[in-house]
């Protein structure tokens, strides 16, 4: 069995063979600490994803003597409306991936390259999409995209459309519908990691291609694609994944016929369907499996990576003309994909707004009273509670994840690899009663009950679901940052996880901080697992407290907008603040 | 120095927006320590839970001289709820099962413990029997004291299967509950239950199924008589307009459905009634049975015409109010909310709410002590303020009304008869509102379509819910099509689930211990009106 250790080649005279003793040593140690890691990996994820998971989806192989069957599978596959819903949630998952790399792509290469007036302010508001929770953001993209909505009203006001006619913009092509505002919601995603990769590609390799003549599009293709393919791959198996399983954007131009709708509608129904669990299994299955074969095409890094460090990049600062078409193509996208987000905005403000292009008239009340409601405060503390520690188990575990997948040869890493994506693929709902029956009485796990303290179980939860975005960070920055330097670490002494800490750690920084972001955020806004843990007021994350208010008779919508907007202008903020504070070129300079 | 310029007006951005809320916050007084405890599982939303743990919390002070508690449990809607409940009750009878009866854990026993069919017997010589009888002469709870808010539907099941207990709410109030009186609460409201006659559980407030529409958007489609009648969504103009709830997600939902079939089969009956009044019995039978097929065809065209079917209940009246759907099929205090929420200042509103006469049914929200409840004493307080007038004028008074919540218009139906006339009419929000009148509109014959609950629920899946977007696709190939044209006719085919195969056939299927029968069914159903729209859409096109 091969795992990797350190490579010395270090030759002659006693003190290479000192080195060379210590750093067997150091091998042996490294083997049983990656072994002690990968173990613990794997119990985490026996116990708090599969068991749970395993559990909850149990019903769709047991029969009606409790025996084990796979007669509801093979129905699965029998089933025209399933199959024709896969193949939908395919198709969208397919062209979403495409679309969001098309926004972020050209984005992340002129953020890279160019220093632009308002650019700062601009790549901050690049990843404000991802910050509001789905069912708020339906409530501003009906305002603007409804049918007496503000699309339609600026059409009647500049005389395109007749003042007795609409346009059905949710209820007509609906696939591209849902294509364009899961790239819209998603291609954040995707530009963190085109920024970070590019960010960490080496410049002096781009000078040489440039040296022997290869440059332009040629040195895009030959040079910059290969050495950024493990953000592009992180990135869009992520976006992928989250196009595949999306819930919230069909259910919003009600399209009914893709699979994570009808896993939905399943486990909602009062009849208790076992074939919905059938389903549940074979969308995990599908998900790994085209995981692990996108991974074999794209997701290997190339055989030999350069060393980052040292050269960094080389930013062009532009004005005039240049640097107004470069602020001009941050913000029209920008604005595009932040129409739910303002619609909501205007709805937060808003007594009503019907037939307008803006709100017919404007309140502070639904602030005052969101705000000053008295599950709110709470609501806020634990939020932040709950999605910090979530987010450090994440960070630990993304990295332990990470390293093992790209720097070691350890057995199964690629499984591994597939195994961490899949919480991204579990209906929330199907995780939280999986949590509910493993720890009720009577059962091992009964003391993480959550009617006494749901801590534990949503930290988990959120921990679990919200994984996917670190390990893919993580291992993307591996991939970039190389071995060479955490070689030459150890070669002078350093023991291997030292080097790990001290070297390259540090240098990925910037994939971290963008894969936490992401965990941080929607940790935040998770509303699916907290519905179902925090049952009590005094445990309410903030998610279950705007879908408490959503429910108000009458106001609700205009509270969960009001409570909404604060969550991501909270975040928003909490991020620059971050972004900030680590300063200029430092470790978070793929923000810059 | 620059990062630090840069930071500081973000950090004071930031604690500005931290202290907002901190600032804004309304006090509220902890809870007293020593205060009586009360677990309550809800699905009520947070206005409710406000004004009935104000009240109740003062009311018991009074009464008691002591503080109580309210800890509310909300896993989500009534079907988590159900789904929580069912885990938590199996979880404690198996632990009481295997360690203090120390008996193995078997299917028959899982099973057993909950069947409704199972009376229960001492005798060990039949796990299952002796299940049920062990788990129905136990204290076996899951910690919690009260299941409050929820259809009938849900608590009927629970209250079979034994998780629901007799609170003695009928003999302390023997005059609120006794069946006849003036002045209590009938047993049945037009075929409602809206108490158990147990005990085990009760009514607290109605609530009906109606229609929302907006006058605006039929303006817009040229539609000049407002909707009052489930067929009036028929209407051919009313095309991807109209906004259905799903009957598979809810038990009041389905049950709106299958009074629509019975509005239909009454409606027959009296056409036939008229014509030949000698042969009452067979008329009946071929009113049932004509007005199923009537009742079908009306499902048909009104998915025909559907936006969607939601199971959000507030999702209709917003979107009929915000002008995505013309109409829809909301529940009474949805629509009367959402119509008031966009009046403007003189109370005027694009949004009208109206009963369906003759169409629907008055469903009870219920409130049940459960099994093994930590806190009975408490819980059987909190059952009798709800149920009296105290308790009873929170649900429809005005906010600041004498009696009446002090913050939130609730705006349910209560459900004690005198509150819909003086003195308390005039402070009711909605003094025009008589459920009981209502429900004297309809009369509901059980022995019609009860049998077939669960069957229409499973037929408007496969004919209408996932056949969808087959039947809307056909619909609009059909366009303005007479209803006698081959296209319309083969749309409206039902003789695959004609009354006779349902009652038989579909019914028997649906109720076989092999789940397996019933997809295969659906799988079969749903192809069958797949192709038969198609079928339809074909034939509309060649008639052009």
């Amino acid at each position: 069995m091969k795992i990797s250790g350190p490579r010395n080649t270090e030759e002659g005279g006693i003190a290479a063979r000192n080195r060379e003793f210590r750093s067997r040593l150091n091998f042996v140690r490294l083997h049983w600490k990656i072994f002690g890691l990968y173990s613990i990996i794997l119990a985490f994820f026996a116990v708090f994803f599969i068991l749970p998971v395993a559990i909850a989806v149990r019903s769709g192989f047991v029969d009606q003597t409790g025996s084990l069957t796979f007669a509801y599978l093979r129905e699965v596959f029998r089933n025209p409306l399933y199959l024709e819903g896969f193949l939908n949630a395919l198709k969208i998952a397919i062209g979403s991936t495409l679309a969001a790399f098309l926004l972020a792509s050209p984005l992340a290469w002129v953020g890279y390259r160019f220093d632009f007036p308002g650019k700062s302010a601009l790549s901050a508001l690049l990843i404000l999409p991802v910050m509001l929770p789905p069912f708020v953001g339906a409530i501003g993209f009906r305002q603007i995209l409804g049918q007496e909505g503000a699309l339609n009203a600026l059409l009647h006001s500049i005389g395109l459309l007749g003042t007795d006619r609409v346009i059905d913009w949710l209820g007509t092509s609906r696939e591209w519908g849902i294509v364009l505002l899961n790239a819209l919601h998603l291609y954040p995603i995707l530009y963190l990691n085109l920024v970070a990769s590019l960010s960490n590609v080496d410049t002096t390799l781009l000078e040489a291609a440039e040296m022997f003549g290869c440059s332009g599009l040629r040195r895009a293709a030959r040079v910059t694609l290969p050495l950024i393919l493990p953000g592009i791959f992180s990135g869009g198996s992520i976006v992928f994944i989250w196009a595949f399983t999306e819930l919230g954007v069909p259910l919003m131009f009600d399209y009914y016929r893709v699979t994570p709708v009808q896993i939905f509608d399943g486990i909602q129904d009062i009849d208790n369907n076992p074939m919905t669990y059938a389903l549940v299994a074979v969308t995990l299955a599908a998900t790994a499996l085209i995981y692990f074969v996108v991974r074999i095409f794209i997701g290997s890094p190339p055989a030999l990576m350069p060393v980052r460090g040292g050269h960094g990049r080389n930013i062009t600062a532009v004005s005039g003309l240049r640097g107004l078409a470069c602020s001009m193509l941050f913000l029209s996208i920008c604005g595009f994909a932040l129409l739910p987000q303002l619609g909501v905005l205007c709805v937060s403000f808003s007594k009503d707004w019907y037939r307008s292009i803006f709100p017919n008239a404007f309140t502070l009340d639904h602030y005052i009273f969101a705000l000053g409601n008295h599950l709110t405060v709470p609501a806020i503390q634990n939020s932040l509670l709950y999605a910090s520690l979530s987010t450090c188990v994440d960070l630990f575990l993304g990295v332990a994840i990470a390293y093992l997948v790209t720097r070691t040869l350890i057995p199964g890493r690629s499984w591994l690899d597939s195994l961490a994506m899949l919480p991204l693929a579990v209906p929330g709902l199907v995780l939280a009663f999986g949590y509910l029956a493993l720890t009720r009485r009577g059962s091992f796990f009964s003391f993480l009950a959550p009617v006494q303290n749901p801590l534990v179980l949503l930290v988990l939860t959120y921990a679990v679901r919200r994984l996917p975005y670190v390990v893919r960070s993580a291992a993307a920055g591996f991939q970039q940052a190389g071995i060479s330097l955490e070689e030459a670490a150890q070669s002078v002494g350093a023991a291997p996880f030292r080097a790990l800490r001290r070297i390259t750690l540090p240098l990925i920084a910037g994939h971290l901080f963008s894969g936490a972001l992401l965990a941080f955020a929607f940790a935040v806004l998770e509303v699916s697992d907290s519905l179902v843990l925090a049952q009590k007021q005094a445990d309410y994350p903030i998610a279950k407290a705007i879908y408490e208010l959503s429910n108000v008779l009458g106001e609700g919508p205009y509270l969960a907008a009001a409570l909404g907007v604060w969550a991501m202008v909270f975040l928003g903020l909490a991020t620059a603040a971050a972004r900030v504070a680590a300063g200029r070129g430092g470790t978070f300079a793929v923000f810059e | 120095m620059k990062s630090m310029n840069r930071l500081v007006p973000i950090l004071i951005s930031l604690a500005l927006f931290i202290a907002a809320p901190l600032l804004l916050r309304e006090s509220q007084a902890p809870p007293s320590p020593g205060a009586d405890e009360l677990v309550i599982i809800s699905p009520h939303n947070e206005t409710i839970r406000y004004e009935f743990s104000r009240a109740f919390e003062e009311t018991y002070r009074k009464r008691t001289g002591r503080n109580v508690h309210i800890d509310w449990r909300l896993p989500g809607g009534t079907t988590e709820i159900v789904r929580y409940l069912n885990s938590e009750f199996e979880a404690g009878f198996r632990s009481y099962w295997t360690r203090k009866l120390r008996l193995p854990w078997t299917k028959a026993a899982l099973e057993g413990y909950s069947d409704s069919r199972l009376s229960g017997s001492s005798d060990k010589s039949s796990p299952a029997e002796y299940a049920r009888y062990a788990f129905l002469n136990s204290e076996i709870g899951c910690g919690i004291d009260l299941f409050f808010g929820g259809g009938t539907f849900d608590f009927i099941n629970l209250a079979n299967r034994g998780f629901l207990v007799n609170s003695g709410v009928l003999d302390r109030n023997p005059i609120l509950f006794s069946t006849g009186s003036d002045i209590g609460i009938p047993q049945d409201l037009g075929g409602e239950p809206c108490w158990d006659l147990h005990g085990r559980w009760v009514g607290a407030c109605l609530a009906g199924f109606g229609i929302c529409y907006n006058s605006d958007v039929l303006a817009r489609l040229n539609i000049s008589s407002p909707p009052i009648q489930w067929a009036d969504l028929a209407d051919r103009r009313f095309f991807r307009a109209v906004a259905l709830a799903d009957p598979t997600k809810s038990g009041s939902v389905a049950k709106a459905y299958e009074l629509m079939i019975q509005q239909q089969m009454n409606q027959r009956l009296s056409e036939i009634g008229k014509s030949t009044s000698s042969q009452q019995g067979e008329n009946e039978k071929q009113a049932v049975k004509e007005g199923w097929e009537r009742g079908l065809q009306l499902l048909i065209q009104l998915a025909a015409n559907s936006r969607y079917f939601s199971d959000a209940a507030p999702k209709v009246p917003a979107d009929v109010a915000y002008g995505e759907a013309a109409a829809g099929m909301c529940i009474d205090f949805y629509g009367r909310s959402e119509s008031e929420a966009v009046s403007d200042d003189f109370g005027r509103t694009r949004l009208q709410y109206n009963n369906v006469r003759g169409g629907t049914s008055v469903g009870a929200d219920s409130i049940a002590l459960l099994r093994g409840a930590p806190h009975p004493e408490t819980a059987k307080a909190f059952i009798d303020f709800v149920m009296s007038c105290e308790g009873q004028m929170l649900w429809d008074f005005r906010p600041g009304t004498p009696g009446g919540p002090i913050r939130y218009s609730l705006r349910r139906l209560p459900i004690r008869r005198e509150f819909y006339r003086e003195p308390f009419r005039s402070f009711m929000a909605d003094r025009e509102a008589d459920p009981y009148r209502d429900a004297q509109a309809f009369h509901y014959n059980e022995a019609w379509t009860a049998p077939l609950f669960s069957t229409l629920r499973f037929l408007v899946r496969v004919m209408c819910i996932d056949s969808r977007e087959e039947l809307v696709a056909a619909r609009a190939a059909i366009g303005d099509a007479p209803v006698n044209s081959p296209a319309f006719q083969k749309l409206l085919d039902i003789s695959r689930v004609r009354y006779d195969v349902a009652l038989q056939q579909i019914r028997e299927t649906l109720r076989s211990a092999d789940r397996l029968n019933e997809i295969r069914l659906a799988n079969l159903l749903v192809t069958h009106f797949r192709n038969q729209y198609r079928e339809a859409a074909r034939l509309a096109q060649q008639s052009k």
